[in-house]
């Protein structure tokens, strides 16, 4: 009987729905620092490793040579000059507002397809690099403004989606290749990455149905990437279409294409050839952010703490848990796993967690394709984003922004922009009558 | 079988009685607690209020005297709002959420690292900053929506902010920032921006200072909110040690030493780190102890409580809190100093001591959470 009882307790896919997450590993925070926990069980002997990577993560960068030899080697063209620039309280970020070219924490992805890969534009490499260090031309600004779009209810109501268009200004280099597509992106929020780290493959794999054989209109794939850092073929559980398997690539490559630091991983600078001035600039050191400092990044990273449901026993709230479930919404967004073993920290084993996402790629339909395939991923495709800490994304962050190009302005229009293998899910969604959504909506914000 | 009935009946009445004991004890606790930090509060509400009358005198009449006067009364007020820091982390008035979903004030008192060119000129960029930016309005409003808006160093509020505009940057490793006085004469419009916003900057510091002072006043809703947790208690022993097992120990000294990076100093305009860590050690210390300002003793303690129940524990406490204290005597002065020196120089020898001494104090007070049922878990 407890075998069983143990047995169903864990098995991904198939949890009791109330079940909750390991108190070693999660907070109960519901402030501004909601986000910025280290995990209850984190050895003491290693919060010194967790706060200098946090005090590392609020560091400005600075042009070389600098007076901090530690912190020199910023661009030369880059988005933000510190990590939580973008990723501000370890939180969410949001597009500027509308027309205007004040990219915060939201990047502008680029890229054209030859030969069926991904290759940089000519001129502007894999991302708009909208800064520069002085005596360097940024390659340009970017804008967004949104167009209209209304979408009922069955019960008549209705709401407005905002559709997003780019347009571009001030490019340093000439137009953008006539091929190139680009795609926004927000910064995603920080924490329980290393906890995800710790699921394994064969945890994933067990939801993977590529072909769609128990014909549920859901064949999420996972996306099997070269990992460098063990030079092995992995599933990819980081990035908005699951590009990368491990954090410490993750990282390094957010450092490299945002900030234009090179590291071990990222050895050369982001300077695209016609950029001269840019590869003229003295370096800062090699690398510019030392294996010593990623470490610390790393484990920072890793032992961030997500935040616990709040109220999950509330009436209302295990209603809406209840339609998530009913509507179809666990279908991706896989509510909880149990860990497996971690490289770096033991804490992290065998916890159980709710991510809420099965991190498979799925065909998220013609609304929602964003024109650049990646790796294996096709442009329709998106890894499921984990749900956990949404609604304390207000709080943390003060804006309510979601999506890969925070496109939508509540959780609400993010459900009801869901389309291809969630369409289904979504319809089910729009047939709820007002109270039945207000339940719904009540359970993500309590995540 | 009677016998066995009688027995348990005996047992449980027993059970009954000490839990009922124990609450009592946790109940007294609580209320001594509430008037230690209600006595805490009240100081470091005169005092920020002094600093206030100074700031506002050297605005009056800027030069170098008015200038170290309101230095003066910034370092007096540190030293006790220091201690308060161990009323942090368990979700009271300062950093809690409260029924109405308001946050508590720390993010706006006392946020940092801070990012000096957010604020005003530095080295190399002599236009940098709110104070040079003539688009921005500066008021109360604009001041607080700006504390790290757009990145969490961007920091416009708060003890260091007020600590950056009075002293300046800090280029020496000998030295404090050395901001000159002129920097406030209402002779253009950047000094008067600069004016204004120093003014505005410490008026809110006052304000948040007296809404924290009144949220423990005796019927104050954050002191009431407390007195009826389940386990006040735990609140209390989170706390310091959290204080001690992570904020003090590693975000503020060792994360220093580890990067070397005099930026990673806390006070680092005015080198008065060494004063903000011995203050938030006072703050661990009293705390346990139950001592209020000047020493005024505030009982039952924490210490009190542990030694009914487990005198070698309150005894092993109490000589790490004495170790700790030995060793704070030895960091070297100014703080950055020490950064520079050499691993085994004794300065550094003592910092790293009083880092692992200040992480055993943690594990202490788990241990004493443990022994009295009181759940403590650092930094969550």
């Amino acid at each position: 009987m407890s075998l069983f009882l143990g047995l169903s307790r864990y098995v991904s896919g198939q949890e009791v729905i109330t079940l909750l997450m390991d108190k070693e590993i999660s907070v109960k925070r519901e402030n501004r620092e909601a986000f910025a926990a280290p995990i209850p069980s984190l050895n003491l002997s290693k919060m010194r490793f967790f706060t200098g990577g946090r005090h590392l993560f609020r560091r400005s960068w600075t042009s070389a040579p600098s007076s901090v030899k530690s912190l020199d080697g910023l661009g030369p063209v880059f988005n933000r000059v510190s990590c939580s620039g973008c990723h501000v309280k370890d939180g969410r970020g949001k597009p500027p507002e509308e027309g205007s070219t004040k990219f915060r924490s939201m990047v502008i992805k680029l890229g054209l397809i030859k030969n069926n890969k991904l290759r940089p534009d000519p001129n502007y490499g894999f991302q708009l690099n909208d800064k520069s260090i002085l005596g360097v031309p940024y390659e340009g600004k970017a804008k967004i403004n949104y167009d209209k779009k209304i979408i009922f209810y069955n019960d008549g109501s209705s709401i407005s989606l905002s559709i997003p268009k780019y347009s571009f200004q001030s490019l340093s280099f000439g137009p953008l290749h006539k091929d190139t597509k680009y795609s926004g992106r927000v910064a995603p929020p920080v924490f329980g990455l290393g906890l995800i780290e710790a699921i394994s493959e064969k945890d994933i794999l067990k939801k993977s149905d590529p072909n769609d054989k128990d014909n549920d209109g859901i064949s999420g794939r996972p996306h099997y990437i070269l990992d460098p850092i063990s030079n092995t073929k992995k599933v990819g559980k980081f990035g908005w279409k699951a590009t990368r398997a491990s954090l410490l690539h993750h990282i390094t490559g957010a450092a490299f294409q945002d900030m234009g630091l090179t590291s071990n991983i990222f050895p050369n600078q982001n300077c695209m050839t016609i950029q001269k001035k840019c590869i003229a600039q003295i370096s800062g050191g090699e690398p510019e952010i030392s294996h010593e400092q990623i470490n610390r990044l790393l484990i920072y990273m890793q032992t961030l703490a997500p935040p616990r449901q709040r109220k999950p026993t509330n009436k209302i709230i295990s209603n809406g848990n209840s339609l998530f479930h009913e509507i179809g919404c666990n279908k991706c967004h896989t509510p909880s796993y149990k860990t497996n073993l971690h490289e770096n920290h033991s804490e992290l084993n065998y916890k159980i967690i709710k991510p809420y996402s099965d991190f498979l790629l799925h065909d998220m339909g013609p609304d929602l394709d964003d024109s650049l395939k990646e790796g294996q991923a096709l442009s329709s495709e998106w890894k499921t984003p984990p749900l956990w800490g949404i609604g304390l994304i207000k709080k943390v962050n003060k804006h309510t922004r979601f999506l890969h190009d925070g496109r939508a302005r509540s959780i609400e229009e993010a459900i009801i922009w869901h389309g291809g293998e969630a369409e289904k899910a979504k319809n089910n969604y729009l047939n709820l009558n007002k109270k039945e959504r207000n339940y719904l909506l009540k359970f993500l914000n309590s995540l | 079988m009677k016998k066995f009935f009688k027995i348990i009946s005996i047992f449980l009445t027993f059970i009954f009685l000490a839990s009922c004991s124990d609450n009592n004890e946790t109940k007294k606790l609580a209320e001594s607690y509430a008037n230690l930090v209600s006595n805490y509060y009240e100081e470091t509400a005169k005092r920020t209020n002094s600093m206030f009358l100074a700031i506002n005198d050297f605005l009056n009449d800027p030069n170098e005297f008015s200038l170290e006067n309101a230095k003066n009364k910034w370092i007096s007020a540190r030293e006790v709002y220091g201690i308060t820091e161990a009323f942090r982390f368990y979700g009271g008035p300062i950093d809690g959420t409260n029924q109405y979903g308001e946050e508590g004030p720390e993010g706006l008192i006392n946020s940092w690292p801070l990012n000096e060119a957010y604020i005003d000129y530095v080295e190399g960029n002599p236009e940098a900053g709110i104070v040079n930016n003539l688009l921005y309005k500066i008021n109360k409003d604009t001041i607080m929506a700006s504390n790290q808006s757009d990145d969490d160093a961007d920091v416009s509020t708060g003890w260091h902010a007020i600590e950056f505009l009075l002293w300046g940057q800090d280029s020496s490793i000998e030295t404090a920032g050395q901001r000159e006085f002129t920097d406030y004469v209402p002779i253009n419009e950047i000094n008067n921006r600069r004016r204004d916003y120093l003014l505005l900057v410490t008026e809110l510091l006052v304000e948040h200072i007296n809404w924290l002072n009144d949220q423990w006043k005796p019927n104050g809703a954050g002191r009431d909110a407390f007195l009826s947790k389940e386990s006040p208690g735990s609140s209390i022993l989170t706390g310091i040690a959290t204080l001690s097992g992570f904020e003090l120990s590693s975000e503020r000294i060792a994360t220093a030493l580890d990067s070397g990076d005099p930026e990673d100093e806390h006070s680092c305009f005015s080198d008065q780190t060494h004063l903000d860590i011995r203050a938030n050690f006072n703050g661990i210390k009293n705390i346990y102890l139950g001592l209020g300002i000047n020493n005024q003793k505030f009982s039952p303690s924490v210490s009190e409580i542990i030694a009914n129940k487990n005198p070698k524990l309150n005894e092993k406490i109490i000589k790490t809190l004495d170790s700790t204290s030995n060793n704070i005597n030895y960091i070297t002065v100014p703080f950055d100093k020490m950064l520079s020196e050499t691993k085994n120089s004794p300065g550094r020898v003592a910092a790293e001591k009083t880092v692992s001494d200040l992480i055993i104090l943690a594990e202490n007070f788990i241990e004493a959470g443990k022994e009295l049922n009181w759940d403590v878990i650092i930094a969550e």
